[in-house]
Order: C-alpha cells, then structure tokens, then sequence
C-alpha cells in the first residue's frame, strides 16, 4: 500500500505512515483551523491499514503541542490502533514538559492499547 | 786328623810347656828372694819387718834358677830343631796362599800335627785349583762346564753353580731380548722404506709372519668414515699366509668379532681355543685346518689404536713372540698415525694446490674479463655520451612538443580499437581540468554527456568500418566538477600508421561558440515566442532606439510594429502615453542596469489600462546593449483584486461586528470588579472573534464565574461558545442550588445533546474544556470544578492546584467518564485563586520556540503573590507576551484572577 507522507508546518504534525519500512510516526505540533480535514486522510490510511497490518506496529508520537480539536482526532486515531494486532504506541515528550506527558496518560487510559512513555 | 795332630802337638807343648814354667818358677822364686831381702835390710827399725827366707834358702833359689835357665836354653834347641822348622815351612805356604798364589804341594813329611796341617792344606790348595779352574772356563765363556762342588757345603762352589745357572739364564733372556730388538729395528728398516699402507702392510705382515713362525697373518687398518669421525671402521689390507699374499677383503666394526674387539679395548687377544667358527687357513698342504693359537694385537700409539695385526699359527705362540708383537705394536702404529697424517697432508696440500690452480686460473679469467670489462666499458662511454646528446635533443624536441601539447586548443586523444585511451595530450588539464592519468586506460565514455554517447560510439564504428574518413562530431562532455561543455572532435583511423597505431580524436571545447549559437537560436525562439505572446514586447537600445517590438503594440495604439521599430524614441509619435514610460523606464534602467519592475497605467487605444511592466537588461560583452520590456495587461485582475479585497473587507467587518456581539454578551472587567473588586481578566483572543470567553452571573447570593475554552478558535470557536454561552445560561438560571460539579454534568450533556442533534458522526469533535467556580462570598466558600482545567489557589504563601477532570464538554461521552469532581475550598481574606484557558501554557515562544507551560505561570504568579492584582495581572501579561515575542499567537488566551 502507498506510504503517506505529509510535511508538517508550524499549524501541522509531520506524518509518515510507511507499512513497508514499518515506519509509523506524528510528530510536531497540531493545531490546524481544521483539525478534522487535516486528519480525514491519516484516519482513512489506518482504516486500510487495518486489513493488511503487520506483525508489529509501533506508532511513535512526538507531539509538542496539539489543540483541543486535534485533541479529539489523536483520541480518534489512537482507537483505530485498538483494532490492530501487534500495535504500540511510543509516546514521546519533552522531560519538562508534564502537560504531554499527562496528555498521553490520559489517552492511555482511554484506549485499550499498550504505552511506553519516552522522554526527548 | 785334626784331633790326632792337636794331641800330638798339644803333647809336645805340654812338655816344652811344664819345662818352661817350671823354670820360669824358679826363676821368680829367686827374684822374690833377692827382692825382699834388700827390703828387710833396708827398712827401718821400726818398720814392718817380712818374715820369711833365710840365708841358706837364698843359695838353693839361684842355683835352682840357673838350672831352670839351663833347661830352657835346651828345650829353645829342641824347639827350634823340631817345632820351628815345619812351622815356618807352613806359614810361607799359607802365606803364599794367602796371596792367591796356589803353589806346589808342601812337603812336610812329619807325622804330627803340623804334618796333617801340611796334608789339609794341601787338600785345600788342590780344591781351590780345581775351583778356579772352573771360574776360569766360565769367565771364558764356556757356561756348560761340569762342576762339581767340594761338597754340599762348599759355598764358593756353590754360589759358582748358581752364578753359571744365572749366566745361563741371563743368555738365554739376552738371546731372546735380542731376538726381539733385532725384530724390531727390521720392522722399523721395513716401515722406514714405505709411506703408504698397502705395501706397509704388506712387507709388515709378511716379516711378522715369518719371525713369529705364523701361518697367516692379517693386518687391518682402522679407517675414519669421512662424513663421521665416530663412525670408524678396521679395514683388512693384506692377509698372508703360507708364504703367499692372499687376495681377500674385509671390514669390521668396531667391536665386531675378536679384531674389532681387540681394537676397541686396545688390549692384546691370545688365544689358544679358537672359536668354531673363527677364520680357517687355506693352503694347498693343509686344508681347512683350525688353527691352535691366534694371536691379535691392536696396532696402539698414545692411546689411540690405529689398526690391528692377526695372526694364526699351528702351535702355540711363545711369549716372547707374544711380547715382540705387542712391541712392535706402537712403532707400526706410529708409522700409520704418520702415513695418515702424511696422507690427509698430502690429500690437503694436493687439495690445495688444486684449489690453488683454480684460482689461478679463475683469476686469469677474471683479469680477462675485467680487460674486456674495461675495453667495453670505454665503447660504453663513448656510446653513452652520445646517447646523451641524443636524449637531450630529444628531450628538448619533447619539452617543445609536450609545451605544444600543454597549450594546445585542442585534446589530442589516440584510443585503441575497442575505445580505450591510451594517449591524451597534456592540454586536457588545461581544457577539460582533467588529470591525463585519470583518463588513460580506460574508456572516457562516462565523461560523455548521456544522449551524446550512442553519436560518440557511432563515430568509432565508422571510423573502424572506412579507415579513409574523417568524421567531425559534437558532443557533451562532463567534466569531473560535473560542468557540462560541448566539444567538437575530429577522428581520425590512423590504425595501421605506425607512428600512431589507434584511432586519433582532436577535441575543442566549442561551449562559447555553441551557447552563442543557442542564445541566436534562443534569440529567435524568443522573437518566435514575442510573435504570439499576449504581453507587450519591445527593446530599445542604449540609444533609444525601439529595436523591436511585437504585434501585440497594435492593440495598444492602433499602430502597425513596423511604425516601430528602428525609430527613435523621440521621433515616434508622442501622442502614445507608452512612449513616455518606455522612455522614463530606460532612464531608469541605464542609469541603475538592474531589472526594472512596476505597475503602471496607460492610456491606451483600448482605455486605461494597468500594466506591470519588466524591463530587463541586456549585455553584450560586459556593456549594457538594450532593455527588453515586457509590458502584461493586468487590468482585468486588478478588477479581480479590488473584488476580493471588497469581499474581505465585508468579511472582516462582519467578524468586528460579530466581535462586537461576542463582547457585548462577555462580562468586562468593571462589572465583574463590581462584586469581586480583587480580580482581573487576561484576555487576548487570536483573532477577532474567540473560542474562549469567560463567563459570569450572580444568582441566590452565589457568584458564577468560569473560563471556558472552546474547540478551535476564530469564527468556529465563536460560533461554539454562543452555544456554551446560552447552556450555561440557561443550567444556572434554570437550576438553583447545583454544586459546580453537578452544573458541568448538566452541561457536558446539554452541548452533546445541542451538537448532535444536527451533525453528523464526525463533528461531534466540538466541544469544549472549562474551569467553573461557583462562590459563596458571604462564606467565603469556593466550589470547583474543571473539565481539563485547573484551578490555582493561592493561601499562606502556598500555591494548591485542583485539577480538572480528564474529559472535556461534549464532543460524546468518554470512556471512564463520570460525573465531575466538584471541589470545595475554604478561602481567607489575601487567598487568590487562578484559572485559565490552555491558550496561555501552550504558546510556543522563547529561545527555543518551546512550550510557555504552566511552571512559568505559577513562577509569575508566585514571585508576584504580595502584589496587587493589577501589578499580577500586568507581570502574567508581560510574561505572556516577552515569552511570544515575534512568534504567532497559539490560541485564544483567557486567565481570570480573583483576589478574596
């Protein structure tokens, strides 16, 4: 399947999703005017993803920051990683930066997948 | 006899002597008279007086004494007569026989002793003759005399025996001493007379065998094995026997056998039982016969033995022969310890002088060669001075051409049949910056630009298939820093030329004259391109001249190009507005010979129109030649423009004047400062409109007071707070008597249900977080409660956080999700509480373009906290803005303080 690959900017994450390499990766800030469009294509790469998964999936997540609308699709990708055998989520913070790393907590405990917790 | 002579001489003497003492007694009786009779006579009166002699006395003591003297004068007679004579005879015999004189029988013929005496002596005179007689033949010589001794006693007879036995003796040891000292002064005539072992041996055995009386003789030499000194040998050289040498070999070692026995314990080996199988003599006589005795003595000088002589005989060997052999033994082995050493002499010096000769001869040799060395040495110099001369001139032709080669214009290239290099001129450092090693024995074709390489091989397959041809060729060439140039090449197949051998390419770089002939190419293109193009294209130049211009001008004035071109800008016809900016541009453009870009209206044969105008320069050889301008109609989308930028406008003033709704339904600081006189809001929405807002209301004694934060910001989060705006509203109003946390239940399931209801799956994101106090200010009393909102309390000096709950309003329910923790605080008079939008922690600013977070507020307000409200308020503000610096703002940012 295609690799997607988006270019981040200072509103929005750099996203690469690379089934062949295994490389599964958000990082940078999220606050795009509109979170939902932003996010529409990464959810529907999951959503194909799903069916042909490999063995082990590590998504690694090095968000700075995200706003409250990118909040909520995070959450939304998260679950889509629910369904998927062999998935992780690597979450990455700044060591200073607690509001990352309670944020991860939070979606921890809200989504059925397991989390290791990384510090930059 | 002699008992017989002593008692008739003894009778005599005893005669003779009583007739003697007993005159001499009266003769002393006499004396004795006379004598003591003077002595009484004369002795004094007194004296002793002897008593004895009388007178008479005295008288018949002389006469007896005359008479003594009488007969004694007459037995001196008769012994003289009778005694004397014989006596006197028998000592001058005796004498003489004292003498060694052994003379004639005496002859007394009496019958007494002295008559006997005569006899015996007589005896013993004869004895004594008969004795030297025997003396005499043996001091002669004649040792087998018969001699008898006077008797078993007599020692001179005797002892003369013994002497003849012992001279006898000493002969017969002499003989055979001289036996062997003969023996041996002849060996030693025959070892004199060789120096060499076989005839040695030969001579030495065949005397030995004959002096001892052998039948056969061996002689073995002990032989030094060359390659090893300890490995010695015994070696049999000659073997004689009956009088015949026998021709028959044979060799031992050490310890082998009785030879090799004898030689390794370098002691003589005599034996009269021969062994069964020990050697057997041949002759005609006898045949087969065993030996009775052998007899094998090692051949020994200074310890060291050096061969062996053997011999058989058929008696037993004396000792004597024994001992000549065992003597004779170290002369032998002398002489071979100096034939040996006279042989390895000999064998050096031959080896010597052989070695000696060779040098000699080798030395001739070497002087030879040396002279002939020397003689072709001579040619070699004059050969090489020559060559010398030689190789400068041709060096110097070399310098020439390789200078020629260096400063050539052109590559010089031979290649071999299948292309690769072999020899490229100097010049291509110069013209390709290539080193000509880099190049040589390979193939330059990766150097060939990628399309130009099937036309370069094409040349070598043509120039292979018609040797007579000379084909000329462009093509791109990369050089190694990657520039691409074109070079013109020439080959040539000069294969069977003996000089060149390959196929030659002359190379020149023909960049310059293949960019100018692109830029005419270019050029024309251009004008191809002017020709059709929309936009208005001319060039002037430096003159003023219009050098060209495109149909398009036609639109613009009504004006044919041709009325144009070649005209001065002065001569056409002024009445064209465009004439005069096309003056004022190149002005412009000579002056400062930059590009020139602007907007400028002209009156036109169409009307006014706007143009944006690119006036470029152009060079020739360094100096500014023309101007090109290019003149693009952008009336139409300045009309498009001035349309969005109304639009924007309405737009933006739509947003103010929504701004103005939002503001008028947002409580402001002066009528919350009313009731809550120590507090302040910080408020600095993003954009015109926001997504946060703080909310208020005083109702039943209690005030209501929150921050809430709506999903987004700008024009949606506007949107979306009237909705929180009017819930809240309408919970608060409606229900009295809710905790904080029982009105935020109520209120996550009013904006669910609200947002739902409309909406499809997905936009059920929106919702919203919040932080909301419900005061008792008569009991001083806080109650809290957050949906991912803290609250700060500020008491004694202490900052307290109460978190939020983890979920946010609406946007559907959340796992784990409850109701909302509703927090009670107690506050004291000076106590400040703090509450805020994540706006404010999340702007990204500072050094690093880092999160602001939320230690940095609480660090404000902490080094602030006996402060005024107002002074807070300021610090939070300065410390908001000096952390954003030139960066954007984050989000919409709302913080409300409240001092009690």
């Amino acid at each position: 399947m295609d690799t997607l690959n988006i270019n981040g900017t200072e509103d929005t994450p750099s996203v690469t999703l690379d089934k062949s390499k295994g490389v599964f990766e958000i990082s940078g800030r999220s606050l795009p005017e509109d979170a939902a469009g932003f996010f529409k294509p990464v959810l529907s790469w999951i959503e194909a993803y799903k069916e042909q998964s490999n063995p082990a999936t590590n998504l690694q997540v090095k968000l700075e920051y995200f706003n409250t609308a990118s909040s909520k699709l995070i959450l939304d990708i998260l679950t889509k990683f629910e369904k998927i055998q062999g998935a992780k989520i690597i979450w990455y913070h700044f060591s200073d930066d607690e509001d990352m790393k309670e944020a991860g907590q939070e979606f921890s405990e809200l989504v059925e997948i397991p989390f290791e917790f990384k510090s930059m | 006899m002699f008992n017989k002579i002593k008692l008739s001489l003894g009778s005599k003497i005893v005669v003779f002597t009583t007739s003697l003492v007993a005159a001499a007694l009266l003769l002393i009786s006499y004396i004795q008279y006379s004598v003591f009779s003077k002595i009484v006579s004369e002795a004094p009166a007194g004296g002793v007086a002897v008593k004895g002699f009388s007178d008479d006395s005295r008288l018949y003591l002389i006469i007896a004494s005359l008479f003594v003297v009488l007969i004694t004068i007459v037995l001196s007679f008769y012994l003289v007569r009778f005694l004397t004579q014989p006596l006197f005879s028998l000592k001058e015999y005796l004498k003489l026989t004292e003498e060694g004189i052994l003379a004639n029988e005496i002859n007394i013929n009496t019958g007494d002793e002295i008559g006997e005496m005569a006899l015996i002596t007589n005896n013993i005179v004869r004895s004594l003759k008969h004795t030297a007689h025997f003396a005499h033949t043996i001091g002669e010589g004649n040792l087998n005399t018969q001699f008898r001794p006077a008797s078993e006693n007599d020692v001179l007879g005797n002892s003369l025996l013994n002497m003849q036995k012992n001279l006898i003796s000493a002969e017969i040891r002499e003989k055979e001493r001289n036996w062997i000292v003969n023996g041996i002064a002849e060996v030693g005539e025959i070892l004199r007379k060789h120096n060499s072992i076989d005839p040695l041996s030969y001579d030495v055995i065949k005397y030995l065998i004959g002096k001892i009386g052998a039948i056969q003789g061996a002689f073995y030499v002990i032989e030094e094995d060359d390659d090893n000194e300890f490995k010695k040998s015994i070696v049999m050289k000659n073997l004689y026997a009956y009088n015949r040498k026998k021709y028959k070999s044979a060799k031992f070692k050490m310890g082998d056998g009785l030879v090799g026995q004898a030689a390794i314990e370098g002691a003589t080996i005599f034996r009269t039982e021969i062994p069964k199988d020990y050697c057997s003599i041949t002759s005609g006589l006898i045949i087969d016969k065993k030996p009775d005795s052998i007899l094998i003595v090692p051949l020994i000088t200074e310890e060291l033995t050096y061969g062996v002589v053997e011999f058989a005989s058929l008696r037993k060997f004396s000792t004597n022969e024994v001992r000549f052999i065992e003597e004779v033994g170290p002369i032998i082995a002398r002489t071979i310890f100096n034939i040996h050493v006279n042989e390895r002499t000999q064998r050096h010096l031959e080896q010597s002088q052989k070695m000696s000769a060779e040098l000699q001869q080798q030395q001739e040799e070497l002087r030879q060669n040396a002279e002939e060395m020397r003689a072709t040495q001579e040619d070699l110099q004059l050969s090489n001075e020559k060559l010398e001369e030689q190789i400068e001139e041709v060096n110097k032709t070399q310098k020439r051409m390789q200078s020629l080669l260096e400063n050539a214009s052109e590559v010089i290239a031979i290649y071999e049949k299948n292309m690769i290099l072999r020899y490229v001129s100097p010049s291509v450092k110069r013209i390709l910056g290539i080193d000509p090693s880099d190049l040589i024995n390979k193939k330059d074709e990766a150097h060939i630009y990628e399309e130009d390489r099937v036309a370069y091989k094409a040349m070598f397959d043509e120039l292979l298939a018609d040797p007579e041809k000379s084909i000329t060729i462009q093509y791109r060439f990369i050089k190694d820093n990657g520039e691409l140039i074109w070079l013109e090449a020439t080959g040539k197949n000069l294969l069977s030329d003996r000089a060149v051998g390959g196929i030659i390419l002359n190379s020149r770089d023909i960049t310059v004259k293949r960019k100018a002939e692109m830029e005419e190419r270019m050029r024309k293109n251009m004008q191809a391109l002017s020709e059709n193009s929309p936009d208005l294209i001319t060039r002037l130049n430096c003159d003023g001249v219009i050098t060209y211009t495109n149909p398009v001008i036609e639109n613009y004035t009504g004006l044919k190009p041709s009325e144009f071109m070649n005209q001065s800008l002065e001569t056409v016809s002024s009445q064209n507005g465009i004439v005069g900016v096309w003056k004022e541009i190149l002005q412009n453009v000579i002056s400062t010979e930059n590009k020139l870009h602007l907007e400028t209206n002209y009156n036109s044969h169409l009307g006014e129109r706007v143009m944006q105008i690119n006036a470029i320069p152009e060079y020739n050889e360094n100096s500014l030649e023309s101007v090109l301008v290019v003149s693009h109609d952008i009336t139409e989308m300045k009309l498009i423009e001035r349309e969005i930028q109304a639009k924007n406008r309405s737009i933006h003033e739509s947003i103010t004047y929504s701004k103005r709704i939002q503001n008028a339904i947002i409580p402001d600081n002066k009528s919350i400062q009313k009731t809550l006189p120590g507090s302040f809001i910080l408020y600095k929405p993003r954009d015109i409109v926001s997504g946060d807002f703080p909310w208020y209301m005083e109702k039943d004694n209690s005030v209501f007071i929150s921050v809430v934060d709506c999903t987004g910001h700008g024009v949606p989060g506007a949107m979306l707070s009237l909705v929180g705006y009017f819930q809240l509203n309408n919970i608060v109003e409606m229900c009295s008597g809710l905790n904080s946390g029982a009105i935020l239940d109520e209120f996550d399931r009013k904006v669910n249900e609200t947002l739902i209801k409309d909406t499809n799956e997905e936009n059920i994101k929106d919702g919203m977080d919040i932080a909301f106090c419900k005061i008792d200010l008569s009991k001083k009393i806080v109650e809290y409660a957050g949906a991912h909102r803290s609250l700060y309390h500020v008491s004694d000096g202490e900052l307290t956080e109460y978190k939020g709950d983890k979920w946010a309003i609406g946007g559907g329910v959340y796992k784990n999700q409850t109701q909302f923790t509703n927090h009670k605080i107690k506050m004291k008079t000076g106590d400040m509480i703090f509450f805020f939008s994540d706006g404010f922690p999340d702007q990204f600013g500072g050094p690093q373009n880092r999160k602001l977070g939320t230690v940095k507020i609480k660090d404000a307000i902490m080094n602030n906290k006996d402060k005024s409200m107002s002074a807070i308020h300021d610090a939070l503000n300065i410390e908001f803005e000096s952390w954003k610096g030139e960066h954007k703002q984050t989000d919409d940012v709302l913080l409300i303080g409240i001092k009690f």
